[in-house]
């Protein structure tokens, strides 16, 4: 052994000695006490928040739908012990939160007076302020609380925000706009430079959803935005819209360079079209990669008939046997004697058209 | 200068470089996964998670779940993963081949009848023996699976073969998922605009001790058990510090198997995962990155903070060290696997350094500690030891561990704050103090026998352990930076 | 007239509860699917609201298991979101009408009133 050969006293020892790691072993002893302080002392403010939001919390809901359920919550008085409370800003900021909590569910004159509450309380300042706070967090919680409350004076200021370079700001001002202008609001997305998240999009979607439809002003000028996701978001508007007059742009594109956009496209255009775009996106199928591929036979059904016929029996000799099964699917479903073709070709070659036929004809059953 | 002491000079060098880049590599992660963190908590807030449960536009979902002889709770784990609320989702139960009456409950309590399906083997699997699906239209999203024995990886192939959906979310049957753990899972995939989200991992946690109903969590209580206890600290410290950190530089190498969504697409692409290795979770995420790299597509492996799915931690020795053996050993073969990788440039920042990383301290850190255990013990035999610097270090390194899991356990009460009473902090602190003298030389033990299972080439999961609660929830970062204690030890002989 | 609401919110659910009383009803509140569920056997309500969005047993569930025990009682379903794929699924299962939030709590009213009479016919 080496080690008993040699007498060392030179080397590590002499570069590394003990009274360093003894130093630093007293600055973890004592950085490690202060963490342990600081968790105690963490825990504590934590449960005295909880048990200031518990103490008050049921007064609070108690005082609040009782004035809310009310004809008229004009001029409401507040109770003593609730005043005093609402000049503490967690207690303000507890308020807000119930508000517009509650306000989300309620149409009619409940959610009236959940405003008129909001106002008489003079939250609607708080919020505003929160605006102009440098934390974007603090700013999306502002938008946020003022386009519940339906504030829409705020216009001007969160509008600038919808095209803020911070995603979630962006994202509160977008919803903002949405739900007090409905389909007028969509005006943005002919400016909006940042991408709209796909969640961004279903968020949108689903708020216009519970909005009268009107009309859409610059569906062209969206659908050949150099903004990718404002194309796919037009397009899924398109869709959800029946918006047939944009079938045109819609064909074009399936050309588009980014594969998420053709894809929206082609369901768009299932929606929106008829045989005749059928036979675009048979064309379009040649040109695709699996994805889309895929995503055009699960589609085709909405439009397919017996002119795609030979389309799809080619595709059920081609490709993955996904494709293959999805091609069956749309033969069988859209095309006269389509199950006819398949039972034949289930004889033909049972391996693998005997498992698609009978996946098809169980499926059909069910 | 002797070429001996030389020798043993370099030795010393290296050992102190590997101890003190460990060091420096908490040190990091710790700092970077603050700013992750907090930035998670603000952001989130205000999002609403229900609407993707029901927008028609969110993401197709098929969510995998394999049963190999869980007859005793199949019916009510089925039963909760059913009541998760998500429009576009189908539930596919992978019967693996199992020994018990598993299959048959399963057909009773769900009217199931056997259809004829179209089973695509485009990942080559074990026979698929039938499908089944409920003929009440309240169960209509599940799909039961039967299929020869093959192991968890196999099944799960099956299932990927089986889904209809574009996104798979692999699970384990015995564990439990929070409210909304599912739609936290699929954000990321709606959220990026440039990279492809390839995958997304939560945050699991220890479910011994809480109190559980229905296959839901109603109260979180700290682990009554030692063993278990730790494990919790071990949980909080890897995937609140660790994780983090590795995702916000998008170097995440493992989903937990108990809980993760992956690209359907991708997956099938990689040929889904592999079943020649323990660690067949984790390889797949390796996998899938390679291929995103070498294609040099634009991609992110998503990490979600919250903590999403609770599992059962092995209460015994015997069972946690058949844990960490397996541990190791998947972590030796899909590093092992994916060689080609290490300190490789073409692979950026997956081959400069998750990769190595992983390679010399998850890996490598039983070892060097083991062997520096033992170097220890010799040299303390022939009286070899310089015991002032030998304390110095010892007590140098096991400060440090307390330093990290103090910090990890301050984050924890920041951020999520999951064990409320003052008592389970101090007892946690104080499951702490004991780490670097009871859990971690075991942990280092069991990895070592990992290393010489994998040797004589051990490769089966075990019957035991496939039945154990807790199967993959495993926490990525392997311990406290107490891993370097022995390996300084070693340097101390003046 | 008894009238069981499960809803997970605690401020809307007093809303609900509040406005409701002053119309007359005797309110049974539930937070949760599993006391919903329980209490749905126990009591017998007249008539039941849930939202489809609850811990441990979703509102969907609820119908299917109120209606397949053959329990006459009829039941309003509160969509979150009114997405109509849920609701069309909790009208199949057997749900007897359905209101999306944010609703009008006279609407709610009113559907109650015409859903209790009928029932007051048929018995």
């Amino acid at each position: 052994m080496i080690l008993l050969k040699t007498g060392f006293n030179d080397g590590f020892a002499r570069h590394v000695k003990p009274v360093y790691m003894y130093g630093a072993s007293v600055v973890f002893i004592l950085v490690t006490i202060a963490l342990v302080i600081a968790t105690f002392y963490t825990l504590y403010i934590k449960k005295k928040k909880n048990s200031f939001k518990k103490s008050i919390g049921h007064t609070l809901e108690e005082w609040i739908t009782e004035v809310i359920i009310n004809e008229s919550s004009v001029g409401v008085a507040v109770p003593e012990n609730l005043e005093k409370l609402f000049k503490k800003p967690q207690a303000r900021q507890l308020v807000i939160d119930e508000l517009v909590r509650n306000k989300s569910s309620f149409l009619g004159s409940v959610s009236e007076n959940i405003i008129n509450l909001y106002y008489q309380l003079g939250l609607n300042v708080d919020s505003r302020i929160k605006l102009d706070d440098s934390r974007t967090h603090i700013q999306c919680q502002g938008i946020h609380e003022l386009c519940v409350m339906e504030q829409k004076d705020q216009l001007q200021k969160v509008y600038r925000f919808t095209n803020s370079i911070n995603k979630d700001v962006r994202i509160e001002a977008q919803t903002a706009v949405i739900q007090w202008y409905g389909f007028k609001g969509l005006r943005f997305l002919d400016v909006v430079s940042f991408p709209i998240t796909e969640f961004q999009q279903l968020k949108l979607l689903e708020l216009l959803r519970q909005l009268p439809f009107t009309n859409f002003s610059n569906f062209n000028k969206w659908l050949t935005s150099t903004n990718d996701t404002v194309v796919s978001f037009a397009l899924k508007l398109a869709e959800h819209y029946n918006q047939v007059q944009v079938h045109k742009e819609a064909e074009q594109c399936l050309q588009h360079k980014n594969e998420a956009v053709r894809v929206q496209a082609v369901k768009t255009l299932a929606k929106i079209g008829d045989s005749k775009t059928a036979h675009l996106l048979t064309l379009a199928y040649e040109k695709e990669k699996f994805t889309n591929k895929l995503n055009i036979l699960k589609e085709l059904p909405k439009i397919a008939g017996d002119n795609q016929r030979d389309f799809l029996i080619v595709q059920l000799h081609e490709g993955h046997e996904y494709l293959k099964l999805a091609a069956a699917k749309v033969l069988a479903k859209c095309t006269s004697e389509g199950m006819e073709i398949l039972e034949a070709k289930s004889y033909d070659t049972p391996v693998p058209y005997k498992d698609i036929f009978l996946h098809l004809k169980s499926e059909a059953e069910r | 200068m002797r070429w001996d002491s030389m020798i043993y000079d370099l030795i010393t060098y290296v050992i102190f470089i590997y101890s003190g880049t460990q060091l420096l590599f908490y040190v990091l992660i710790g700092l970077y996964s603050i700013g992750a963190t907090n930035k998670y908590a603000n952001k989130n807030s205000l999002t609403d998670y229900k609407l993707l449960a029901v927008s028609p536009y969110a993401p197709s979902i098929s969510i995998l779940a394999p049963a190999y002889n869980e007859e005793a709770n199949i019916i009510e784990n089925v039963r909760s993963l059913l009541s998760i609320y998500y429009n576009n989702l189908e539930l596919i139960v992978i019967n693996d081949g199992s020994k018990d009456d598993s299959l048959h409950q399963l057909i009773a309590a769900y009217d199931l009848v056997k259809i004829d399906y179209f089973v695509s083997y485009q990942i080559a699997t074990k026979p698929v023996r039938g499908v089944y699906k409920s003929k009440n239209p309240i169960y209509k999203k599940l799909v039961v699976v039967d299929k020869a024995n093959g192991g968890k990886a196999d099944a799960l192939n099956v299932g990927i073969n089986m889904a209809s959906n574009d996104y798979i979310v692999c699970i384990d049957v015995d564990c439990v998922l929070e409210q909304d753990a599912l739609l936290k899972l699929m954000k990321p995939f709606l959220e990026t605009t440039g990279e492809k989200v390839i995958a997304t991992g939560g945050v699991v946690r220890i479910a011994n001790s809480c109190e559980i109903q229905r296959g839901r969590l109603l109260k979180v209580h700290l682990p009554k058990q030692y063993l278990p206890r730790m494990q919790a600290l071990e949980y909080i410290r890897a995937f609140l510090l660790g994780r983090m950190a590795w995702s916000r530089i998008n170097g995440l190498l493992l989903i937990s198997g108990a809980f993760g969504a992956f690209d359907k697409e991708i997956a099938i692409k990689v040929g889904g995962y592999d079943h020649k290795t323990v660690g067949e979770d984790m390889e797949l995420v390796v996998r899938m990155r390679r291929h995103m790299e070498e294609l040099k597509l634009p991609y992110k492996v998503a990490f979600i903070p919250d903590p999403l799915c609770w599992t059962e931690a092995p209460a015994s020795y015997k069972i946690l060290g058949r844990q960490r053996n397996r541990w190791t050993r998947g972590t030796i073969e899909t590093l092992g696997i994916h060689k080609k990788m290490f300190f490789n440039p073409r692979y950026g920042l997956l081959g400069m350094l998750s990769y190595p990383y992983w390679f010399f301290f998850e890996m490598c850190a039983p070892g060097v500690e083991f062997i520096g255990l033992v170097a220890f013990v010799i040299m303390a035999f022939f009286k070899l030891i310089y015991w002032p610097t030998f304390f110095a270090f010892l007590l140098f390194i096991i400060t440090f561990g307390y330093l990290y899991s103090a910090f990890a356990i301050y984050m924890e009460v920041r951020t999520y704050n999951q064990y409320r009473r003052k008592t389970d902090i101090i007892k946690l602190l104080l499951t702490v103090l004991t780490e670097p003298f009871i859990f971690h030389p075991f942990v280092v033990l069991s990895g070592v026998r990992g290393y010489i299972d994998k040797m004589q080439n051990k490769s089966s999961w075990g019957e035991m352990t496939r039945q154990g609660l807790n199967k993959n929830a495993r926490p990525a970062i392997a311990a406290a930076p107490v891993t370097v204690k022995n390996v300084l030890l070693q340097a101390q002989e003046n | 007239m008894k009238i069981l609401i499960a809803e997970d919110d605690s401020l809307i659910l007093k809303t609900i509860e509040l406005c409701l009383k002053r119309d007359g009803f005797e309110i049974i509140c539930c937070m949760d699917g599993l006391d919903a569920m329980e209490k749905i056997e126990q009591l017998n309500p007249d008539l039941i609201i849930v939202d489809i969005m609850l811990p441990y047993f979703s509102g969907l569930e609820i119908v299917g298991k109120v209606k397949q025990n053959k329990n006459p009682v009829p039941i309003i379903v509160i969509s979150a979101m009114g997405q109509q794929t849920v609701v069309d699924e909790a009208m199949k299962l057997g749900a007897d009408e359905y209101i999306s939030k944010p609703f009008n709590i006279a609407a709610l009213t009113a559907h109650i009133k015409r859903l209790t009479s009928m029932e007051e016919v048929v018995a």
